[in-house]
């Protein structure tokens, strides 16, 4: 099963980074072209500065479910330098486990949030209902969840 | 005997602490304690603390507040009608407003309530003006400068397309550098907000033709509200109702006397003809036509048209 | 139980549990006993995440990351060595000031030891700079950046404190300068002391030195000359670096090739990703925090015992390195600054003032003993017993600490730009 899910994950990660790639830099792009637009011809795009701001909530969750797969979450650190390997296989389980937890109560809290956000209708930019960007909320979540899960599974059966 | 069981119902908004709008929910809270014998208490949180419009209606959704001071906009997205207030040159003056809020204000009310939220008062912001670093009195004006426009606001949106204006777009915060770099040089907001806002140290004219109207609103939870004692109930409506009348003078007030103090500044006022503001209005009537059924329906348009000539006829 | 709870996440913090799953998790657990939706937690994170500002994090990050790639640090040590290497210590202060340089427009101070440090710490060894002082400079000096814009912990405390950008980058900088010049003036007496030789001023190199970095001279004014003169907004600003360093590094210098550009999106990504997930949670806790009010609860228990700012200013500022130590800077931006701001306000503390503060404990606190992140990603960095990096930066950081106090105690010094 781990194995399964290990493919898995390195074809969503090259997702990721297409997205990642691609997202970052329309990002760059419009953010650019606002300027220029605004100093140059004095107009703009009036979806741009909301596109933007989405965008930054894609690159950012991307970015943090990366930051899951690879354990590179800012973390402190410290005193599980001190302890003897063995010790810190547990210690990393437990962190996991409650890592798991935490996030796996997260998604649900992002499926909650999305779906009252459909409920409520408000439309963002281009005449998209807002609640469709967001669902990268529990998508990254759903995704963190699953990687702490692994992680947790994968240190248990083979420590 | 049972011990008294005491509703706390908390209310969020964007108004800062000290503020007119402050002081009276404070004064409401006062005099609802008072008279329903500490059975109800409000719990306040001003400043925006718990987030923009948009995140106070999404926190009485899920129950964390259970009510919000909202702009006629905010309102607007509960009960789409509401939108039809908004329509630019649509009054003339602020007797126009009540008028007409007296005959359509208990639909509004309805259609709030029958989307879950009871209406307690309503008080505004006021009449939002047209300001510029450029001389503008005319569409042709309008056309030819760089007018700002604030995303959130759909109407405004419409109505600069139909003038062929190429409107740019910035975030509130970044309004102020704007006008000082020249980014742009129409602005529009109610006179107090322009104060608040520091806009008026870099705005030269202000047109003195209101340009749209922006009402102010406290609502509560229809669930919260009718688990109530009636008696309860009909005290906080009671409150509300006065004390925001209250507020809505006062606000008159200080709008009125924030042109002054822009006056004073160095703000020169500008009379558009009457052909001019005749035009503006032909722009505004025209973006409106594409823009029934995205918000307001055809039938609130129609009556809310009907009660203004009547109550301008009766002037005449 | 709270006790019992919030005891268990911060041993689940210390032992290397996400900083976001421990805030989460207990913002997560509150809201639960407050009776209040889960949900309210993403309501926060998506209310932060979409915040105007925001979108200047990501653009700088990246500008930062791609500077950091490109061969934009050896140009600037050469050129600076070249004006610099006549002066006694003239070595340690360039690395300094490099070092300053780059924090700030990267924003992340370990990316500063980890980036500069292997050119800089070999040079200052190679010029006869004892070697325990060469770790205390280099571990310490990559948080000096932090109080001049465009860095990160900067934008975060405006944004988190909702205070002007503009303010208070402009009252970053003589504090900011204040401390690389307390800094500079012991390197000059070490270096004196230790008779480190010093380097031939030549005309030539300085000008080769200079025409190989000919790019790059204008990106600081580009920057801070844009947001100073009220040119352009803060996101603004953003885009124009981010178009400008890729023009520079991609295009003219062609030190990062177009195929990388991908990879150091990723990379810079995962730091505002893991930035993201932290500020958001903290702002999910912030709120059920002040759903309770327990920020004017704080208030009037400050009130009760502490009578003067004076002596308020002390406990904070024990407070902040103490927090700027354990948590990280950024955690404890987030956290701390929503519920300490209200009650610095309450004894007269200027909003700005009180963000130089905030930031300068944080900045030293990230390099104390036992915990600062500074000096564990040094002892990586370098390959040095984490002991050995205690000792080295304790002069340093006695230092910074009267540093600390003048910017504390003489407001003048962060508001006198300001107006
Ligand atoms: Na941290
Ligand atoms: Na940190």
């Amino acid at each position: 099963m781990i194995q399964h899910w290990e493919r898995l994950d390195s074809i969503i990660d090259r997702v990721e980074q297409t997205l990642i790639s691609i997202l970052l830099s329309v990002m760059i792009l419009i953010a650019f072209l606002q300027i220029v637009l605004r100093n140059l011809f004095a107009t703009g795009l009036t979806w741009g500065d909301p596109l933007v701001r989405n965008l930054v909530l894609w690159v950012g969750f991307i970015g943090a479910a990366i930051a899951t797969r690879e354990g590179k979450h800012i973390s402190i650190d410290v005193v599980s330098q001190l302890v003897p390997p063995r010790g810190k296989i547990f210690i990393e389980v437990i962190i996991q486990i409650f890592s798991f937890i935490v996030c796996g109560l997260l998604t649900f809290a992002a499926v909650k949030f999305v779906r009252n956000e459909a409920l409520m209708g408000s439309i963002t930019f281009l005449g998209i209902r807002a609640w469709v960007p967001e669902l990268i909320l529990p998508a990254a979540f759903g995704l963190m969840t699953l990687r702490f899960g692994f992680r947790c599974l994968k240190n248990f059966l083979w420590p | 005997g049972r011990p008294q069981e005491v509703t706390v119902i908390k209310i969020a908004t964007l108004a800062p602490d000290g503020s007119s709008w402050m002081k009276t929910l404070n004064a409401i809270n006062a005099e609802v304690m008072e008279k329903t014998k500490g059975k109800v208490a409000f719990k306040i949180y001003s400043g925006g603390v718990l987030g923009d419009e948009k995140d106070m209606m999404r926190k009485m959704q899920i129950g964390q507040i259970q009510g919000a001071g909202l702009s006629s906009g905010g309102l607007a997205t509960i009960f789409k009608e509401i939108d039809v207030m908004h329509i630019p040159f649509f009054f003339q003056n602020y007797e126009e407003v009540d008028y007409l809020l007296k005959k359509m204000g208990p639909y509004f009310k309805k259609g709030l309530e029958d989307n879950g939220y009871i209406m307690l008062g309503w008080s505004e912001a006021g009449f939002t003006y047209l300001m510029s670093t450029v001389y503008v009195s005319s569409v042709n004006d309008l056309k030819k400068a760089k007018v700002w426009i604030w995303q959130e606001s759909s109407m405004a949106k419409a109505i600069f397309h139909e003038a062929g204006v190429a409107a740019i777009p910035l975030s509130l915060p970044d309004v102020l550098v704007g006008l000082q770099t020249g980014m742009v040089d129409v602005v529009y907001s109610p006179p107090t907000v322009a104060i608040a806002l520091q806009w008026f140290t870099k705005v030269k004219y202000l047109v003195d033709v209101p340009l749209s109207y922006i009402g102010v609103g406290v609502v509560v939870r229809k669930d919260v509200f009718k688990k109530l004692p009636p008696t309860s109930q009909a005290i906080i409506l009671e409150s509300f109702q006065r004390n925001l009348d209250q507020l809505k003078t006062l606000t008159r007030r200080e709008n009125h006397e924030a042109i002054k103090v822009m006056q004073n500044n160095g703000v020169k006022i500008v009379n558009p003809s009457k052909d001019q503001i005749a035009e503006f209005k032909g722009l505004s009537e025209k973006a409106i036509a594409r823009f029934t059924n995205q918000t307001f329906s055809p039938k609130a348009l129609a009556d809310a048209t009907a009660i203004l000539e009547a109550y301008r006829k009766g002037k005449k | 139980m709270t006790i019992l709870f919030s005891s268990i996440l911060v041993l689940l913090m210390l032992l290397g549990a996400p900083i976001f799953v421990v805030v989460a998790g207990l913002a997560l657990f509150l809201l639960f006993f407050g009776q209040i939706d889960s949900s309210a937690m993403i309501i926060e994170m998506h209310r932060m995440a979409t915040t105007p500002v925001l979108v200047a994090i990501p653009l700088f990050t990246f500008a930062g990351y791609l500077l950091s790639e490109s061969g934009a640090p050896k140009r600037l040590i050469r050129a600076s060595d070249a004006i610099l290497g006549r002066v006694p210590g003239g070595l340690a202060i360039i690395a300094l000031i490099t070092c300053a340089i780059f924090t700030a427009l990267t924003g992340a101070t370990g990316l500063t030891i980890i980036a500069l440090g292997g050119i800089l710490f070999p040079a200052l060894v190679k010029g006869k700079y004892p070697e325990k002082f060469s770790l205390g400079l280099l571990t310490t000096s990559g948080t000096l950046g932090l109080l001049f814009p465009p860095s990160l912990p900067l934008i975060i405390y405006a944004i988190v404190a909702k205070v002007r950008i503009d303010q208070l980058f402009l009252a970053g900088l003589l504090p900011g300068i204040m401390l690389v010049v307390l800094l500079s003036g012991f390197s000059v007496q070490k270096a004196v002391f230790a008779k480190v030789p010093r380097t031939r001023f030549r005309v030539t190199e300085l000008l080769k030195a200079l025409r190989g970095t000919i790019w790059e001279i204008p990106l600081p004014f580009i920057v801070l000359g844009g947001i100073y003169s009220g040119y352009f907004a803060i996101s603004e600003a953003a885009a124009i670096t981010v178009a400008y360093v890729l023009l520079v590094e991609v295009v003219i210098y062609r030190d990062i090739k177009l195929r990388e550009l991908p990879r150091i999106m990723r990379t810079s990504m995962v730091l505002v990703g893991g930035l993201l997930v932290i500020l958001g949670a903290a702002l999910g806790l912030t709120n059920y925090l002040i759903d309770e009010q327990v920020p004017m609860k704080m208030l009037n228990f400050f009130q009760a015992h502490i009578a003067s700012p004076f002596l308020f200013l002390v406990v904070l500022n024990f407070f902040l390195l103490a927090v700027g130590c354990t948590m990280g800077i950024f955690s404890a931006l987030t956290v701390v600054v929503p519920l300490v701001t209200p009650i610095a306000l309450a004894y007269g503390i200027n909003p700005i003032h009180l963000g130089i503060i905030f930031l300068t404990n944080l900045e030293i606190g990230a390099s104390i003993p036992p915990l600062g992140v500074n000096l564990f990603i040094s002892s990586i960095r370098f390959e040095k017993p984490v002991l050995r990096l205690y000792l080295a930066s304790l002069p340093f950081i006695a230092i910074l600490l009267l540093g600390l106090a003048v910017i504390t105690y003489l407001p003048w010094l962060s508001l006198v730009l300001v107006k």
